[in-house]
């Protein structure tokens, strides 16, 4: 050590409050007590990511960053698709999941997707790859933004908004929830502007999830892929060890373990351009066929629990006449036991609302044959039919009686020790108060009509 | 048996005439010699005038004109003077009494601020959620004169999803509590950007339930704060209020880091007010056992609820709280059909409960409460005419606060203070001038606790990276940052500190506990579902397998904890008796910091309090490690402070009966072994001297046990903090170590209890406490006994409480000294130096000689 130097450790040490001092002491203890401490090897920047990753350094005002890019052509298969399929695909189907606004056509899309340290969210998460999915030519083309250290995010959030900049429209895939607003934070963060707010954004995730939950039950993006595209994905990482391998990768500089990191992302963003074609595609066959008009002849039906899953998207949507025919052909096509009362509960509201009272009525009449979920609620339909549309006060307490007869001998509370989903369904009666208000409605039916009624609405009951 | 309640009074002089109807029933109710117990003390406060000056011209005529509207048309003296330096700029303590209006001390400059500038932003922070709803309505009706250059939220735990994003945007006064600043908006500042761009005020109300451990953690938060207002550049002022403490100004500065001006010059009127110290009567004088005081609380707060007077009662903890409850609910019990008179309040109640309680307090609807200090705090509960005070509530601050929510517009009111028979309410009971006289109690906080400081450094990085010469109150975090990035938290890279870590680090820092770990308690009796939770360190003592668990009078048994999980399966029973929980203790002397012979320490009468962070004393400290403290005159008792490592484990319970608080069983329990490392003061008693006296080594080693005893309660008073945050053990050293060093010591709380020393190839077998180890040993035990008595700090690292304990040595012995002569028991008893039974027959009268054997030694 030469002399200058060990006058500038001994300046520093001069500096140094006793404060300092003494939580160096305690600092000290700490360590000897705790043996998972250890040196690390001295801290250097990481390098190393284009020995494994195809890509190129580039610079702006802010510094260097790293870009990866790739380029797929449009004849390439993807499961079930082609790449190409991304770019042809009319989205304008998919119109019904924005709060207004247009999808502008593929070409002015962007897909995006992040790898990040971690899920916690708030300003200590960084996404430290973001990729990005464009139509070029005739390719599909993922950029992916990579930080080989923490100093170079500014360059790599000035360039993503530069890019983003050329695009009116942007997909995700829980993107609302998760990384824009990361990416936000991330931009307040380095004091820049968020290029996010003028881009009409679509979240795939809850179209996916509404369309089909009911027959994958989990709506992970990897799941879909494989169920819905038919992509079978070898060589990828799990998500949840990525931030562990970012860390590493800056602790020790070995970029390594990122190469699979890289790839997952990138087939996360093909595949959600892939998700987002097909989800347009599903929805637009099967509203043009329920208009009555067939497209292309040779696509390929939905499943029935999809077809079912869309009728509730146009129930939503307030497209009562689709929502209806959907439904209908989900019933003729054969759902199981457990979802059909439901789906048949679900066309008597549709027609219902569209005041088409006979069909509705027709439909809870075949729910009410079956003691099965929605059995109370088409027998209170029923009675509310029959006493207000139909003006037959004796059927209407037929109807009531039979509920609350139901109600006497299985709405009761379970044995103690019964089973958790007994006790749900026995709360949910409580708080309907179903007893009680059949109680109310036979009161009512009985000041009403007091005369015998039975014949008439096991005659009621008897109709198909 | 139930009382027939008079029609509740409304004329304010026969409320009036029932006051002092029911003290004098107190006072006649014990008629045995006034030594052994019975009313202490009535102090009558007489009314005060108000010292009011006009509202000042400054002041923005809008708020001025809704201080008219509401009927304010002078200000009291202090709220002038702190609307004056807070437009000054100036960082502000008020210190004044419950019910001078204190609010508007920081109310007035801040509302006259943003509506002047309503971009300008405020952060108000309570140290609970009740007392931010409390400000809301508060500032609501303010608001609502107006106009919308006010816009007042409170942000916490509470607040719906939806209506979060608006009050980040739009709020300009957001109300909230250190817990939420720290988890919920710091580590989400940029959604905060408009509130930290324009932060002006900050104001931080009941500064003082901010110390020790809590305030520690307030410190950083409020260091975390300012970095972040710095990044968005602003640098808010800080304005606080405190009940009355010895050191507020010192307390504030702190935990601010910053200058602050003391305001305390009180200007508010108070009305008539009657302050009665009660200690129930001795029933038997050997054993210096005094009749119940939660019955004797019983009694009182019956003979005003009985009049009809609207009565609070504060109980010490939930246990205590709960058989109130259960006993007043007995003596009044409702109609059929007809609303409760009587209520419990505390934490662990579901917050609707707790907001229905307050209402029918505030609307009259309820007789009486039974709470803990859950309802101390400044929460609006209208007035009340009378508080019982159910033991004594540990500082003299919250004594006020409580006393406090007694006080009528008009008319007179009263408190009663029913000592318990622990040390320090024995002492309190016992000297009233100690009570009444200038506030002895000091409020202290340690910011630069390691284990505080790393969490909250890991929150900062978290929050924004940390730069190479950036400073955290005032520290270098070179050595720390270092140190936590090779624990694998932060990677440094271009000249700053980054979070490399998943987890989100506030989640894993609670500001009021050792650790966040919360016990759910899950109620098996019908279907299973949760009716509270418990902190870690609570549920240890309180949630054992086979203790009896009490909630709103009802009792549980715990069937089993589920340590790991943090569960505890609880069955609805009807006992007769509930739980207390036994502990073991052990310390090992770390390093020593400091030592001085008690020659030196007593002549100097008045002792420096200096607070921890003090410099001068750290480098001592540092040179301490160096060159190894030299251990006084050996002939002579001395005092220390420094480092140890305490291992504790509950091991057993005891079953004590309702009513009769005899002890009818007992059982075993294995819990896990928690160990910490700490700070600890200690007074070391050299063998000379013990030999000198003319005892037996047992009556020596009981001697030196009671001693501890009465220290203990002593420091609990003198550094203002709880039972719960200083811990008493003794043990003794060994003349084959280096002296004063290292030492080996236990601690037995209960006398049932067996303990085994423990053998380490270090120490010596340790024969203290021979009356219950049994260790066998053949050999005669060396006579060599040295012992040293612990006050550690029972959070880990300390919070500084063990150096001022230090400095205040010789008042500690003094007072203790005092405690135990002016007892009149014979020999021991809870209220001084254990009872009898733990102490041995000569521990009091031993534990008085070694007392008098220092003071002479300081004479010499």
């Amino acid at each position: 050590m030469n002399l200058e130097d060990k006058l500038r450790q001994l300046r520093s040490a001069a500096q140094k409050s006793s404060a300092d001092r003494e939580l160096e002491r305690q600092l000290e203890w700490l360590r000897r007590r705790d043996p998972s401490v250890r040196p690390l090897p001295a801290q250097r920047f990481p390098r190393g990511i284009e020995h494994y990753v195809d890509g190129s350094l580039q610079t702006n005002h802010l510094g260097e960053y790293f870009i990866a890019r790739q380029a797929l052509p449009f004849g390439r298969p993807y499961g079930k698709l082609r790449v190409g399929d991304v770019s042809a695909a009319d989205l304008g189907a998919l119109e019904i999941f924005l709060e207004g606004g247009a999808l502008p056509d593929p070409a002015r899309l962007i897909y995006l997707d992040t790898e990040t340290t971690g899920l916690a969210g708030g300003t200590g998460t960084c996404a430290f790859l973001i990729g990005l999915g464009t139509i070029e030519g005739s390719d599909f083309v993922v950029r992916q933004f990579f930080l080989r250290d923490y100093p170079e995010e500014k360059a790599v959030l000035a360039a993503l908004a530069e890019v983003l900049a050329g695009y009116q429209g942007l997909v995700t895939f829980n993107g609302k929830t998760f990384d824009v607003p990361l990416l936000e934070t991330r931009f307040r963060l380095a004091r820049q502007r968020s290029p996010f707010g003028r881009m009409i954004h679509l979240d795939l995730l809850h179209p996916a999830r509404q369309l089909w939950k009911l027959r994958l039950e989990t709506c992970r993006l990897t799941h879909l892929e494989a169920e819905v595209l038919g992509v079978g994905r070898t060589g990828d990482v799990d998500g949840s060890a990525i931030p562990g391998i970012y860390f590493d990768y800056l602790r020790y500089g070995d970029a390594r373990g990122l190469q699979p990191v890289f790839y997952h992302n990138a087939l996360d963003i093909v595949t959600l351009a892939a998700l987002t074609a097909e989800l347009a595609r599903i929805i637009r066959t099967e509203a043009a066929s329920a208009a009555g008009q067939a497209i292309g002849g040779a696509e390929e039906g939905a499943h029935s629990l999809d077809l079912f899953s869309l009728s509730r998207i146009f129930e939503r949507a307030g497209d009562r006449s689709r929502a209806a025919s959907v439904c209908r052909r989900a019933l003729d096509s054969g759902l199981p036991a457990s979802v059909e009362p439901r789906a048949l509960w679900h066309l008597a509201t549709q027609h219902r609302r569209s005041r088409e009272f006979e069909q509705a009525a027709e439909i809870w009449r075949e729910i009410a044959r079956r003691e099965t979920d929605y059995f109370l609620d088409a027998l209170e339909q029923l009675a509310i039919h029959a006493e207000h549309r139909l003006r037959d006060a004796t059927a209407a307490l037929e109807f009531t009686e039979r509920a609350l007869g139901w109600l006497r001998s299985n709405g009761g509370p379970p044995e103690r020790g019964g089973t958790p989903a007994e006790w749900r369904a026995w709360s949910r009666l409580e708080r309907r108060g179903a007893l009680e208000r059949f109680g109310h409605r036979r009161d009512r039916l009985k000041r009403k009509a007091p005369g015998p009624g039975a014949a008439l609405a096991s005659l009621a009951l008897s109709e198909p | 048996m139930a009382f027939e309640t008079q029609a509740l009074l409304t004329a304010d002089h026969s409320r009036e005439q029932s006051v002092e109807q029911a003290i004098a029933e107190i006072q006649g109710a014990f008629r045995g010699p006034a030594r052994l117990g019975g009313v202490t003390a009535v102090r009558h406060i007489p009314a005060r005038v108000a010292e009011a000056v006009p509202i000042p011209e400054e002041l923005e005529p809008r708020v001025a004109q809704a201080l008219e509207t509401r009927g304010i048309r002078q200000l009291y003296s202090h709220q002038a003077e702190a609307f004056r330096l807070g437009r000054e700029g100036k960082n502000l303590v008020v210190v004044t009494p419950t019910a001078s209006g204190k609010t508007l001390c920081y109310n007035l400059p801040i509302l006259d601020a943003l509506v002047r500038n309503p971009d300008a932003r405020a952060l108000y922070l309570f140290p609970t959620k009740a007392l931010s709803q409390d400000q809301l309505t508060e500032l609501s009706r303010f608001a609502a004169e107006l106009g919308d250059g006010i816009r007042t939220f409170t942000y916490d735990g509470d607040t719906p999803q939806d209506a979060r994003k608006a009050i980040r945007a739009r709020g300009n006064l957001v109300i909230t509590n250190p817990d939420m600043l720290h988890a919920g908006i710091l580590p989400h500042h940029t959604k905060w950007e408009r509130l930290f761009e324009n932060l002006q005020y900050v104001v931080i109300d009941e500064l003082h339930y901010y110390r020790g451990v809590f305030g520690s953690h307030l410190a950083n938060v409020l260091r975390r704060l300012k970095r972040i207002a710095r990044f968005y550049g602003s640098r808010p002022q800080f304005i606080c209020a405190s009940a009355t403490i010895a050191n507020p100004a010192d307390l504030a500065a702190h935990i601010l880091e910053e200058d602050v001006t003391l305001v305390d010059r009180n200007g508010a009127p108070s009305s008539d007010k009657y302050l009665v110290f009660y200690n129930p009567p001795v029933v038997n004088p050997q054993l210096g056992i005094r009749r119940s005081y939660l019955n004797e609380s019983r009694r009182m707060a019956r003979t005003f609820l009985a009049r009809g007077l609207e009565t609070i009662v504060f109980a010490n903890s939930r246990l205590a709280t709960e058989i109130l409850v259960t006993y007043l609910k007995e003596d009044f019990s409702r109609s059929p059909g007809g609303p409760e008179m009587v209520r419990g309040y505390r934490g662990g109640y579901l917050p609707l409960e707790r907001r229905e309680i307050e209402r029918d307090l505030r609307e009259g609807r309820l007789l009486g409460v039974v709470a803990t200090n859950a309802l101390e705090l400044g929460i609006d509960i209208g007035s009340l005419d009378v508080a019982v005070l159910a033991g004594y509530p540990g500082t003299i601050a919250s004594t006020w606060q409580r006393a406090g929510r007694a006080g009528r517009r008009q008319g007179a009111s009263a408190a009663v203070l029913v000592a318990s028979s622990a040390p320090l309410d024995q002492f309190i009971v016992q000297h009233p001038d100690y009570f009444f006289g200038r506030s002895p109690e000091h409020g202290f906080v340690n910011p630069d606790n390691l284990e505080i400081l790393l969490n909250h450094l890991k929150c900062a990085a978290f929050e924004l990276p940390i730069e190479e010469n950036e400073r955290f109150g005032g520290l270098d975090l070179q050595t720390v940052c270092r140190h936590l990035t090779e624990t694998g938290f932060l990677h440094h890279t271009g000249g700053a500190w980054h979070w490399v870590s998943e987890s989100y680090p506030a989640d894993a820092v609670s500001l009021r506990s050792v650790s966040s770990d919360n016990f759910v308690i899950v109620d098996n009796t019908g279907e299973p579902r949760v009716i509270g939770e418990v902190d870690f360190p609570s549920a240890l003592t309180t949630l054992h397998e086979k203790a009896i668990y009490m909630q709103n009078g009802d009792q549980y048994h715990v069937e089993r904890l589920d340590y790991d999980d943090r569960k505890a399966y609880v069955h609805r029973v009807d006992s007769d008796y509930y739980t207390d929980a036994i502990s073991y203790t052990k310390i090992t002397v770390l390093e020593r910091f400091e030592s001085r012979s008690q020659k030196s320490e007593v002549r100097s009468q008045e002792e420096e309090v200096r607070s921890p962070a003090d410099g001068e004393f750290r480098v001592s400290n540092l040179e301490c490690r160096e060159s190894r403290v030299p251990r006084p005159d050996s002939r002579l008792p001395f005092t220390s402070h420094g480092e140890v490592h305490v291992n504790t484990q509950v091991v057993g319970f005891k079953k004590i009966k309702f009513h009769t608080h005899e002890n009818v069983g007992a059982g075993n329990l294995t819990l896990p072994e928690q160990e910490m490392h700490t700070t600890a003061w200690w007074l070391t008693l050299p063998q000379e001297m013990l030999a000198s006296l003319p005892y037996s080594s047992t009556d020596r080693q009981d001697g030196v046990r009671a001693l501890g005893n009465a220290l203990q309660a002593m420091a609990i008073l003198l550094v203002m903090c709880d039972g719960r945050d200083l811990g008493v053990a003794v043990g003794e050293n060994s003349r084959s170590q280096e002296p004063g060093v290292r030492s080996q010591g236990e601690e037995v709380r209960s006398s049932e209890l067996e303990v085994q020393s423990s053998t380490g190839s270090e120490f010596r077998v340790a024969d203290f406490g021979a009356r219950s180890s049994r260790t066998p040993n053949p050999e005669p035990r060396v006579p060599f006994f040295e012992p040293n008595i612990y006050l550690y700090d029972k959070y880990p690292g300390g919070i500084g409480l063990s150096e001022p304990l230090y400095r205040m040595s010789g008042s500690l012995l003094e007072n203790a000294r005092k405690l135990i002569e002016n007892c009149e028991c014979e020999a021991g008893c809870p209220s001084c130096v254990g009872p009898m039974g733990e102490i041995g027959e000569k521990g009091k009268e031993v534990a008085v000689a070694i007392l008098r054997g220092i003071a002479a030694c300081g004479q010499e």
